[in-house]
C-alpha cells in the first residue's frame, strides 16, 4: 500500500494510504506534484501542513478515514444541484464526531478542511456553526461566538431599522 | 473533553504509524493546546463566513436569521450585503439564458408581474423598459424574482420594472422591503388593484428614493388610489424628496415648489402643451423634453412651452427640445402670437446654460428661444435636416485618409492585410479598413 507521511505544524508525522490522502484536494494535488517531481517512482512523499496543528490533523484524517468510501463531490455541488455534502451525507457518526467539540475546536476544522479542500468536512463543519445562529437575536450571537459590536453612532440602530421588515415579523 | 466520537474508531496502526513526542504532548494535553490555539469565528476569512450565511438561506426562518446576522458587526454586515448584492446580480444575468429579454411597444393585459433585480444597473442609462418572455410566452407571476427580489431586497439601490401586469398590493410590498431604494423605474405597466381588498394603500416611506421615472403605465381610467390617479398617488408620496423625474405630462400640474422643493432634472416623455402650466422657482438644472403631443390648435399652447423653460432660465444648465411635432412647417402659427407675450430678458437670459440640444427650429422658433446663450459649451443638433454624408460615402471619405497617412507601406507590404483606425470612426459596425479598400 502507498503510503504518503503528512507533518502538522508542531511536527507530528502521520503516515496514511495515499488513497486516503487523495480524498483532499490539497493533499491529492500535493502528491501528484511530488510523483511528477521525484525520480524515483518509489519514493514516499511527504507533504508539511505548516498552517494545521497535529490535533486538528489527526481529526481531519479520523473524518477521511471514516468516509474514505463515500463518493467524491465536486467542489461545487451546491451550485448543480442545490444539495450540500451536509444534507446529503450528515450521518449519526458526523453528529457523535462534532458534538463533543467547542467551538474553538470547530473553527479550526473549518479552516483545516478549506485549506485540504475537504468539502464534505467543511459543509458538515459550517452548518453547525449555522445552527448556533439559527433562531437567535443579535445579543444571543454576540454572546455566543463572543463578538462584540462595532457600529458607529446610530449605524447599529440603523442597520436594525432596515432589518425589521422581516426581523419583527 | 474526549474529541472522539461516542462510537470511537480507533486510529489503526495502518492510519497512523507514527507520531512524534511533541505530537503526542500535544494529543494528550489537549485542554492546554486547544485554549493556546483555540480560533474565533473572527479568524475565518470571509469566503467561510459566506458559506456558513449561505446555509441561512435554506432555513425555514430565512430571512429572518440572515438579516439579524447583518446586525452582528461591520464585518458581518458588509459581508452579507455583498453576498445579497452579487446574489442580486447572478439572478438578472443567470435569467437572460431562459428567459429572452424583449422589447414590446404594445400593453399586454395579462395577469403577472415583473421586477427585474438589476441591483440598478439598468436605472439611468436609458434602458428600455422590457418584458420577461419565456419562448415567446410571457411569464406567469410565479415564476418572476419575486423570491430573489426578497433575498436582495434590502440592498437594492434601484428597480426597474417594465411591461407585463403589477398589483397594486404587490407594488408596495416590494416598495416596503427595499428600504435603501435610491431610483425607481415604472414603464409600460399595466397596474391593477384588484386583487386589493383595502380603499386605502399607503406607500411605504423610502427616505433614500431621489429618482422617479414613471411612464406610459396603463391604468383604468376610473381606478383611484387613495382618491387620486395612479402616478399623483405615487409622485404625492415621494415628490419632497425627489430630485429627478421623468414622467408624462399630465402630471406636471403638481410641478410647484412646494411639492418639489429639490427637484433638479425634469424629463417629459409625452409632454401635452395644452395645459401645460409654467413652473417658477423650482430649482431646474436640466430639462429634457423628449416629445411633445401634436397639437392643432392656436399658437396658445407653443408659447406655454416657452414660457415653461423660461420659469428655469436662472438655473438651467442643460436643455434639450423635441422635435416640434406639428410646428414643422413654417411657423404660420407663431405669427399671430405677440412676441411681448413671451418673456424675454435680453441677452443676460439662461445665464448657466451649458448644453443645448434641440431638432427642427425655424427662423422664427429661434426668435423666441435663442436669444442668448453667454456660457454654452456645448450645442446637439437632432435631425436637423442638413444633409450629412451617406455612411458609404463616409466611408469612402475615410478610406481616401488612410490610404494618403498609410501610403507607401499598405502598397509595399504585400502581406498587409487591414488598418486599424482609431479612434473606430465607423462606429462598432466597421472597425477596420482592408486592404481591398485601399486596393478600391
Amino acid at each position: 500500500m502507498a503510503l504518503v507521511r503528512v507533518i502538522s505544524s508542531d511536527g507530528a508525522a502521520f503516515l496514511v494510504s495515499q488513497r486516503l490522502a487523495k480524498r483532499s484536494g490539497k493533499l491529492k494535488t500535493e502528491i501528484e506534484t511530488f510523483r511528477k517531481s521525484s525520480d524515483n517512482s518509489e519514493a514516499q512523499p511527504e507533504i508539511r501542513i505548516v498552517t494545521i496543528r497535529a490535533e486538528i490533523l489527526r481529526l481531519v484524517l479520523q473524518w477521511l478515514q471514516q468516509h474514505q468510501n463515500d463518493p467524491v463531490l465536486p467542489a461545487n455541488q451546491n451550485e448543480q444541484d442545490g444539495r450540500g455534502d451536509a444534507e446529503m451525507g450528515q450521518s449519526q457518526w458526523d453528529r457523535d464526531f462534532l458534538a463533543p467539540m467547542d467551538l474553538g475546536i470547530v473553527m479550526e476544522l473549518i479552516l483545516a478542511a478549506n485549506h485540504l479542500e475537504v468539502k464534505g468536512l467543511l459543509d458538515i463543519t459550517c452548518k453547525l456553526v449555522e445552527s448556533k445562529i439559527t433562531g437567535r437575536t443579535v445579543d444571543e450571537i454576540r454572546t455566543a461566538f463572543k463578538l462584540k459590536s462595532d457600529f458607529k453612532g446610530n449605524e447599529e440602530e440603523q442597520t436594525r431599522l432596515e432589518n425589521r421588515w422581516c426581523v419583527e415579523n | 473533553m474526549d474529541i472522539n466520537p461516542k462510537k470511537k474508531t480507533p486510529i489503526s496502526a495502518a492510519f497512523v504509524t507514527e507520531a512524534l513526542a511533541q505530537a503526542r504532548k500535544s494529543l494528550t494535553t489537549s485542554g492546554e493546546s486547544r485554549t493556546s490555539f483555540s480560533k474565533t469565528l473572527g479568524d475565518l476569512p470571509n469566503e467561510l463566513m459566506e458559506i456558513i450565511f449561505s446555509n441561512l438561506c435554506d432555513g425555514d426562518s430565512y430571512p429572518k436569521d440572515l438579516m439579524t446576522c447583518r446586525a452582528v458587526n461591520q464585518r458581518w454586515k458588509s459581508i452579507i450585503d455583498g453576498m445579497m448584492e452579487r446574489a442580486c446580480h447572478k439572478s438578472y444575468l443567470s435569467l437572460q439564458p431562459t428567459y429572452q429579454l424583449k422589447r414590446q411597444l404594445q400593453y399586454p393585459i395579462i395577469p403577472s408581474i415583473l421586477t427585474l433585480p438589476s441591483g440598478g444597473m439598468d436605472f439611468g442609462t436609458g434602458a428600455c423598459p422590457e418584458f420577461l418572455v419565456s419562448k415567446g410566452r410571457l411569464n406567469p407571476s410565479d415564476r418572476l424574482p419575486v423570491p430573489t427580489l426578497r433575498l436582495v431586497a434590502i440592498t437594492l439601490p434601484a428597480i426597474s420594472g417594465g411591461g407585463a401586469s403589477i398589483c397594486v398590493v404587490d407594488l408596495i410590498s416590494i416598495l416596503s422591503r427595499t428600504p435603501n431604494l435610491k431610483g425607481f423605474v415604472l414603464e409600460e405597466i399595466n397596474v391593477t388593484k384588484s386583487r386589493s381588498t383595502s380603499t386605502r394603500q399607503e406607500l411605504p416611506p423610502l427616505p433614500e428614493l431621489t429618482s422617479l421615472k414613471i411612464r406610459q403605465n396603463k391604468v383604468r381610467r376610473e381606478e383611484l388610489f387613495d382618491g387620486l390617479p395612479f402616478t399623483c398617488w405615487l409622485l404625492k408620496a415621494y415628490s419632497k424628496q425627489l430630485t429627478c423625474l421623468e414622467v408624462e405630462s399630465r402630471v406636471y400640474k403638481a410641478l410647484t415648489f412646494d411639492t418639489y422643493p429639490k427637484l433638479q432634472e425634469l424629463q417629459f416623455g409625452r409632454l401635452n402643451l395644452t395645459s401645460l402650466l409654467p413652473s417658477d422657482r423650482l430649482p431646474i438644472r436640466r430639462l429634457i423634453i423628449k416629445d411633445v403631443v401634436r397639437v392643432q390648435d392656436t399658437p396658445g399652447p407653443f408659447m406655454k412651452l416657452a414660457t415653461f423653460f423660461h420659469s428655469f432660465e436662472d438655473t438651467l444648465e442643460h436643455l434639450e427640445l423635441p422635435s416640434l411635432i406639428g410646428f414643422e412647417d413654417s411657423g404660420e402659427h407663431l405669427k399671430v402670437v405677440p412676441k411681448k407675450a413671451i418673456p424675454r430678458k435680453g441677452p443676460g437670459i439662461f445665464p448657466k446654460l451649458k448644453v443645448f440640444g434641440f431638432s427642427i427650429f425655424t427662423a422664427l422658433h429661434k426668435d423666441y428661444f435663442l436669444p442668448k446663450f453667454s456660457e454654452l459649451e456645448t450645442m446637439e443638433v437632432m435631425d436637423s435636416g442638413l444633409e450629412l454624408p451617406t455612411a458609404a460615402e463616409y466611408k469612402r471619405h475615410v478610406v481616401d485618409c488612410v490610404r494618403r497617412v498609410t501610403d507607401p507601406w499598405w502598397q509595399v507590404s504585400p502581406k498587409l492585410k487591414r488598418v486599424r483606425v482609431f479612434p473606430d470612426l465607423f462606429g462598432s459596425g466597421c472597425p477596420l479598413i482592408y486592404r481591398k479598400d485601399l486596393e478600391g
